[in-house]
This record gives structure tokens, sequence and C-alpha cells, in this order.
């Protein structure tokens, strides 16, 4: 079985987040970055079935500048075989789609029986990009998938849902997003790094994936600005009677938070 | 490479311009006390290249899953059934990270393991930290109990034994000290005679406070021959072969430590490591080993305390406030940062040269013999940083137990079973003691032997001295003052060192605590030299510079105390008076004011913001 995983590289959840001087980006300045927590889940997944399996190859696909490298390097590591690195000057202002146009362009030159994704980016929370690979793919898609029994030609998948779990099968080749629990990712073993040296980790570029400008500029969504929460002040024990009190709290309603 | 952002302004004796060619100290034997001060050709972590942060990375996320949650379990010494074997859960997670590869890194590949170079393991100990019980039997495998067949065993012995101990599929001690030789190591009274047939050697004795004793299928023991102290790979599970019970200790309670006792056990003879005789050769180059990989994991256990401290520090109020923010407790902790810096500076500075003398050495026939060598030469340093490494956790621990107020003295903060457990780390592997006899040992060993050159720099330096005309360079840039600092330090241990031994001579050895307070010298000179290096390499940026300035000026200050009473013990008659205000001016010339507060608030700031080490 031949399978597929796009990783995304996020901030590591420790990060202390900065919003830019323009207000229009998340300051990405001496952060540390990780794979996305989901995305371990899907890779872990990934290297099961196919251990399982005993066949077949995994291809780690992720777009994104040079820092990217290393993450792909540890899904090598972890397990997949080989590693499709997207990284082009036209990739930087795309939105979503763009994104996932990207992606299934990859896709489509590496076919395979199934694709997996985290079931979002963690940080940004969007989660919309496995839905616009399937849709571009025409291939069926289940999403927040909690288990995976996969065959020949198709595969079976528990998903959460409210108060309780579904199944559904889907005609292989799908996409399937996964949710925390599916599984408990591995830590890579030390053999594993040395051995990801030699696997192949390719870059493409626009072109290569037969991506014109067109495709990339059509950019239907764009952040317009970041706020960070109000940051949170101590709270205030108000001293005296209950009238006394309610009397401190007026005023400092009023004139302090303004808000009355 | 990284290269010092100073410039120096002519007129500089080229004794101390930054050097690309001869990195200062780079060949061991405390060839650093007369080297140049210098950031050049130091390796620091920032070189760590992304195959060996992704070893680190393993090895922590492998703590913190499988040990850290289970540290209780381990410090009551829990069983688990592993099929239908029952075994001890900690011998249970030490296999888990042998199927991960942590124990083999540096047994070679074609024997099961990895092959990685001195750096890799080091970092991979350090990693491996915050959890001494686990660390210990970690270091008593795949360290003491493996390293002396890597390095001695034959070609069958190794590939008999290191693909299995790479594993963990067995498990290994090494069993060295006895009731009545414990620093006087090769004194053990544990004899091997060989049998009739010539196939056997029987080995009668006793061994004591064996790590991984009640467990351990195998075990390095130590015997004589004919008077000829020998090591050899004992199977512990052969007849004539009892583990005495679990020593009541301290601290490191989910480790064992057992006595062994051998009464005519029949060891093969093909089981000799080396030859006859070659115990002194194999333990001392182990120990190097071991007293390196303690330091690391020290230093692991350094920031793994800070960590936890500030977590603490942050969420605990009093008197409206978080602790961590109350300014004595800043300076606590911008202690505890800067001092740990120093260890990492000055620890990868070693092992970053011997991996570089290393790498110089043809593959082959005698290979590993050459290793042994290398490793030899940097005795002093490897007694530095474990001396360094153990005491500098000893007073993080201190502070951190403190800064924890009375949950500090409580099991659940985890903070008062380090305290417990550091406590070891200054007496095995070479008690402290021991090891500053060593770095003064192998310093004279070096001066008397030509091998740092040290004749002509200490005669320099005493008629410099003298004459009051003391060339230390001036140096512009960032931590200029401090490189000024660093050489007149260095001056003046050298002239202690050169009063010491004209003044001691073979006496020396009687000298005990002159030879303490020029170790303790040594320790914070290299320390000092070690941290600016590493500031300097990072184009010194604040939080560095800041220790630094830290270091470099606490180390001064302990260096002109420790000189000082060097002299007025060594030097005799109307000659001190002299010499102590030549000292004096040495020390006046190169002091400096320096806002050692200020710069701990700051220290502390960046680390308390950050939430945790983040050097
Ligand atoms: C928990 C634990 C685990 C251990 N694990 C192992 C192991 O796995 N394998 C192994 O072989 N050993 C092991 N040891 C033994 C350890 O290495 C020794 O305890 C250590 O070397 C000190 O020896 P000793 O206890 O006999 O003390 P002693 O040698 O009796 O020392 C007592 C004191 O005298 C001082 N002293 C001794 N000689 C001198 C001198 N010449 N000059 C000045 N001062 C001196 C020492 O510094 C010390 O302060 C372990 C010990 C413990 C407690
Ligand atoms: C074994 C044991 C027995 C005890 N017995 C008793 C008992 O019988 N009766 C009883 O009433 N209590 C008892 N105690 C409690 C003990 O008195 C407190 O633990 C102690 O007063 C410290 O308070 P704390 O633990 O809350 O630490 P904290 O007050 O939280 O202190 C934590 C750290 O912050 C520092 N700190 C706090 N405030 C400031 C400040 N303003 N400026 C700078 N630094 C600051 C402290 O010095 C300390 O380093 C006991 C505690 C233990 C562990």
């Amino acid at each position: 079985m031949n399978l597929v995983v796009c990783l995304k590289q996020v901030f590591s959840t420790e990060a202390k987040i900065r919003i830019s001087p323009d207000g229009r980006a998340v300051s990405d300045e001496g952060v540390e970055w990780v794979m996305s927590p989901y995305d371990e889940y899907a890779l872990e997944e990934a290297i099961r079935i196919k251990e399982a399996t005993g066949a077949g190859t995994i291809i780690a696909i992720s777009i994104g500048p040079d820092r990217c490298t290393p993450m792909l390097r540890s899904a090598l590591a972890l397990g997949a075989d080989r590693a499709l690195h997207l990284k082009d000057p036209m990739f930087d202002s795309v939105d979503a789609l763009g994104v996932a146009r990207a992606l299934a362009a990859a896709i489509r030159r590496n076919p395979c029986d199934m694709v997996l994704f985290g079931r979002m980016g963690v940080g940004m929370d969007q989660g919309v990009i496995p839905a616009m690979v399937a849709e571009l793919l025409g291939a069926p898609m289940a999403g927040l998938v909690v288990k995976i029994t996969v065959d020949a030609e198709k595969v079976r998948c528990v998903r959460e849902i409210d108060g309780g779990s579904e199944v559904v099968e889907m005609a292989l080749p799908a996409v399937v997003t996964a949710q925390k629990g599916l599984n408990e990712p591995r830590i890579a073993n030390l053999k594993g790094i040395m051995a990801a040296k030699k696997k192949p980790l390719d870059l493409l570029t626009a072109a290569d994936l037969g991506l014109a400008a067109p495709d990339l500029q059509d950019v239907r969504l764009v952040h317009e600005s970041y706020e960070l929460p109000a940051p949170r002040t101590a709270a205030r024990l108000l001293q005296g009677d209950p009238a006394d009190t309610a009397r401190q709290l007026v005023q400092i309603l009023r004139n302090e938070a303004k808000v009355i | 490479m990284g290269t010092p952002a100073v410039k120096v302004r002519e007129g500089t004796p080229p004794a101390d311009a930054p050097e690309t060619e001869a990195p200062a100290g780079a060949k061991g034997s405390g060839g650093f006390l007369t080297s140049p001060v210098s950031a050049a050709g130091v390796f620091v972590r920032e070189m760590f290249t992304p195959d060996q942060l992704d070893f680190a990375d393993t090895a922590r996320k492998f703590v913190d899953t499988e040990v850290l949650p289970r540290l209780d379990e381990i410090e009551h010494k829990k069983t688990v059934t592993v099929g239908d074997a029952e075994m001890l859960l900690v011998v249970q997670i030490l296999k888990k990270s042998g199927e991960l590869g942590l124990l083999g890194a540096e047994v070679p590949e074609e024997y099961g393991g990895l092959g990685l170079d001195k750096i890799t393991g080091m970092l991979i100990a350090e990693s491996m930290s915050g959890c001494p019980s686990f660390s210990t039997t970690v270091g008593a495998h795949a360290g003491i109990g493996t390293m002396p067949i890597v390095i001695f065993g034959n070609e069958e012995q190794k590939q008999r034994y290191l693909p299995l101990l790479a594993s963990a599929e067995i498990v290994s001690c090494y069993a060295l000290t006895e009731p009545g030789s414990g620093s006087d190591a090769l004194s053990g009274k544990t004899r091997a005679v060989l049998n009739a047939d010539g196939t056997h050697y029987a080995i009668t004795g006793e061994k004591m406070f064996i790590t991984n004793g009640a467990w351990a299928d195998i075990g390095i023991v130590f015997a004589g021959i004919d008077g000829k102290y020998s090591a050899f790979i004992v199977d512990l599970r052969s007849p004539g072969v009892s583990r005495g019970a679990e020593e009541k200790k301290m601290g490191l309670h989910g480790s064992s430590t057992t006595s062994l006792t051998f009464d005519g056990t029949l060891v093969p003879r093909e089981n000799l490591l080396g030859k006859p005789g070659d115990a002194a050769t194999i333990a001392l180059n182990i120990l190097n080993l071991g007293r390196m990989k303690l330091g690391f994991g020290s230093l692991g256990t350094c920031k793994f305390a800070i960590d936890r401290t500030v977590a603490y520090g942050r969420e605990r109020r009093q008197f409206g406030r978080p602790i961590i923010e109350f300014d004595m407790q800043k300076g606590k902790l911008g202690t505890m940062v800067a001092r740990t810096y120093a260890v990492d500076a000055l620890g990868y500075r070693v092992v970053g040269a011997i991996d570089a003398e290393i790498a110089k050495l043809p593959k082959g026939e005698g290979y590993q013999q050459a290793v042994a060598g290398v490793l030899r030469n940097f005795a002093l340093e490897a007694s530095i940083l474990k001396i360094a490494g153990s005491e500098t956790l000893h007073d993080v621990l201190d502070s951190a137990v403190k800064m924890h107020g009375g949950y500090g003295f409580v099991e659940e903060y985890h903070v008062e079973r380090l305290a417990r457990d550091n406590v070891i780390d200054m007496i095995y592997e070479g008690t402290n003691d021991i090891n500053r006899m060593v770095i003064v040992d192998s310093l004279v060993r070096a001066i008397y032997g030509g091998v740092i050159g040290s004749r002509e720099y200490m005669e320099q330096v005493d008629s410099a001295l003298r004459t009051g005309r003391l060339e230390i360079p001036a140096v512009d840039g960032p931590l200029g003052q401090e490189v000024a600092r660093v050489a007149a330090a260095k001056r003046a241990v050298a002239f202690a060192v050169n009063e010491m031994i004209l003044n001691c001579g073979t006496d020396i050895k009687n000298e005990q605590q002159v030879m303490q307070a020029i170790a303790d010298a040594l320790i914070a000179l290299y320390g000092m030299e070690s941290t600016l290096a590493r500031a300097l390499a990072g184009r010194a940026r604040p939080i560095p510079a800041a220790i630094a300035r830290l270091i470099v000026h606490e180390g001064s200050q302990a260096i002109a105390r420790l000189t000082a009473e060097v002299l007025s013990h060594v030097v005799t008659g109307g000659r001190l008076p002299a010499k102590l205000a030549r000292l004096d001016a040495l020390n006046r010339q190169h002091g400096a004011v320096v806002d050692t507060m200020a710069l701990r608030t700051r220290i502390a700031d960046s680390v308390i913001e950050a939430g945790k080490y983040n050097l």
C-alpha cells in the first residue's frame, strides 16, 4: 500500500506568540518549529499501516521554506521512505487553496492509495486543506479519524462524532485526517536517524509540479489582522461593607474600565 | 567554526592573539594554561549538527515519556512482568532504551551499535538526565560496563558481547571497588588463578558497591593474576557468584548497589580483557569516559532543576507576587543559570577537542588503542568536567530546594530526591578529592614531560611579573575586558603553579591542600575561559555576554584568593611579600568594577521570560 502523509511545520506549543509590527502576521522571531502534533498521528498511522501490510512506500510531503528540512528528515527517521519538499518563492503568498493545489499536484505525480493529514495545523487551526485536496483529487475523505483498518480496495475509519463514534468505509484512494487518540506516536530510533540521511529528500518547485503563476496567484483569502487577547491583570479584592464595595465597583467600572 | 568578534590592538604579544590554527589547549594535558585566550577552534553546543540534535531529541523524548512519569515507581523498585519473567521496571526501561539505540551510540556499527562520536555520546548522556537512578543504571551498563569491551576487547569478545549489550538483551556492570579498596582502586585482593588445564581462571574475592549488582548478567571484574591486576568479562549467572543485599543508600534508591562475591568462579581463559596486568590501563581510560559522562549527566540535571524551579517560582505566590519575581530569588537563579552555562561550555569544549583528535587517527588495526591514548591525554580536563559538573549541580540543587520552600523538602517536587541523588556524584568515578589530585598530577607530569611547553611560558610570566611588564593584550570589542582578565588570570595561575613546583618539588604529594587550591584555580580558569569562548563564538549576544562577565569576574576573584593562599604556604622566608605584591599588582591591574547583582538579575529575567533554561 502506497501512502502519502502531508506534514505542516508549526510553532512549538511553548512558543511565545507575538504579532508583527504591521499587525498582519504572527511573528516567528526566535520561535521553535515542530511538526504539527496531529500530523504526528498521521505519520505514525502510515508507518503502522506499512508495517502491518509489509509492503509499499510512504512519502512525506511538506510545503514551506528551508526550515522544513529538519522536520522532513525526522519523518524519514521515523519511517517515511521518501520526502518531497515543495519550495518556491511563489508559494509564500498563496492562501489555503494554493497550498492544496500544490499538494494535490505533488500527489498526482506520486499516485497512492491513501493520503493522510493531521486534522488541522496546530496554531492556525484552519483544517481546510485536507478537504480541498480531496476535492482536487476527486477522492472521498473522512475527517477526525480515531481508528483505521485497510484492505486492498477500501479503508474503514472510525470517526469521532458528538456523543459517540461513526464507522465509514471508503473506496481507495481516499483522504483521511487524524484525530488525537488514533495512536501513540513513536520516538525516532537512533538507527532510523542514521538511515534517514541516505533516504531521498527531493526539492520541487512550482514549475516541477506543473503549476503556473495563475494557479497560485488566485488568492481569495487574505489575513487582515491579528490581535492578542488582552493581558490578564491581577484580581483586586475590594474591602469594606457591601454598600461601600458596590460604590467602589461602580467607580472602577466607570472611571478605570470605562465600560459604563 | 566560530571566530571571535574581538580585535587585538597592535603591540599585543603573539601569546594572546586569537589564532585559528592551534585552538586553546586543544590537545589536553592542561595545555589551556599556557595557550592564548581564544574562541577559535573551541567547540560549543551551537555547532551541533542536525543529526546530533535529532539524537538528543530522541533521548529527551524517551526520558520525558518513559522515565519521568514513572520516577516514583522506579524509586520504590517496582517490578513488572514481561512475558513470563518478572523484572524490575528500571531494567525494563533500560531494555526499551536499548531498542531505540540509546545504549549503543558509542559501540561501532559492525557490532550492532551506531559508532557515533564522543560529542554525540555525551549529548545523549546530557539528555538522559533528571532521573539519576535510571541514568546511573544506564551508565553502569552502557558506559563503564560496555566501553572496556569496545576499547580493549578482542574481535571475538566484541562480536560475542557488544551486539547483546547495545540492545540491552544482557545487562552489564563494572566491578572494581572492594571493601578494602576504594580510592586506591588497584589495590584489590580478588585473585584469578589459571587452572591446571589452562582453560579457565578461578576468581575468588569480594567486590563492593557494584551498580546493577542485583540484575547484571555479566560484569567487567578486576582481579590479580600472580600479582598482575587484570580485567575479565565474567558471566554472573555462573556457579560461585553470589550477590549481596541491596545497600540502604542516601539516594539513587531506584538503582541497584550490591556486593558481588566470587568463590572460585570459573571464567574461560578467553574472557580475559587485554593481557594480564592491563587493569590500570583499562580502569583509568574507562574512568576518563565515565567522569565526562557524569559531568554531562550533571549538566542535564542542572537544566532540569532550573526548569522545575522556574516553573514552580512562577506559580507560587507569596506577599501577592510570584516568588520568582523577588530580587533575592532572581539573584540565585542568575547564578544557577550562569554556572550551568559555564559547565556546558567547558564540557563540550573538552569533548569537541577529543573528537577533533580522534578524527585524525587512522581507522583499522589499533584504532581503539589510539582512541584510548587520546582519552588519556584529556585526563586532566575529564577530572575538571567531573568536578565542575557534580559540584555545580550540588549548588544548583541547594538553591532549587530552598526556592521551593517547604515543598523543596518533600518527595513530590523532585528536587528533594535530586539533592540526595547528587551526593554520590561527588564520590564515585573517583572522589572529587582524588580527581583534584589527578588534575595537579597530570599538569605536573605534562610540565616535566615538556608536553605543554610550559616551562618557557612560566619563566616568561615570572619575569614579566618581576619587571611589572605584564604584557596583557588590550582587546577591543565586546568582552575585550574579559579577554584581558582571563589572560591575567592565566598568568596568576601559572605563577602559582611555578612557585608550587619550585618550592615543593617532589614533596607536592604531601601538600594536598596546595594541590586542592591549584586544582580549584585550574577549574575556575577553565570554566571562565570556556564560558568566554562560547559567548564570543556566539558573537557576544547579550545574555551569554552577561554570563561571561559574571563568570569571569567570579573566577578572577576566586583565582586571586586561591593563588595568594598557595603562595602564602609554599613561599618561605623573606621572599613572600614581594611575590604576593606581584600577584596583587596583576590582580589590581586587571580587576574591574562589575555590577554582579545587575548581571544576575538580567540573566534570571531572560530565563524567567522564556519559562525555562534556554541557552
Ligand atoms: C551508590 C554507589 C555506586 C557505586 N558503583 C560502583 C560501581 O558500579 N563499580 C565500582 O567499582 N565501584 C562503585 N562504587 C564505589 C565507588 O567508586 C567508591 O565508593 C569510591 O571510589 C570511593 O571509595 P571508598 O568508598 O572506598 O572511599 P575511600 O577510598 O575510603 O575514601 C574515603 C575518603 O578518603 C579520601 N581519600 C582516599 N584516598 C585519599 C588520598 N590519597 N588523599 C586524600 N584523600 C583520600 C576520599 O576522598 C574520601 O573522602 C559505588 C559506590 C556507591 C556508593
Ligand atoms: C518538615 C516541615 C515541618 C514544618 N513544620 C511546621 C509546623 O510545625 N508548623 C507550621 O506552621 N509550619 C510548619 N512548616 C512550614 C514551614 O514553616 C514553611 O514551609 C516555611 O515557612 C516556608 O514557607 P513555604 O513552604 O510556603 O515557602 P514559600 O513561602 O512559598 O517560599 C518559597 C521561596 O520563596 C522565598 N520567598 C518567599 N517570600 C519572599 C520574599 N518576600 N522575598 C524574597 N523571597 C521570598 C522563600 O525564601 C523561599 O525560598 C513545616 C514545613 C516542613 C517542610
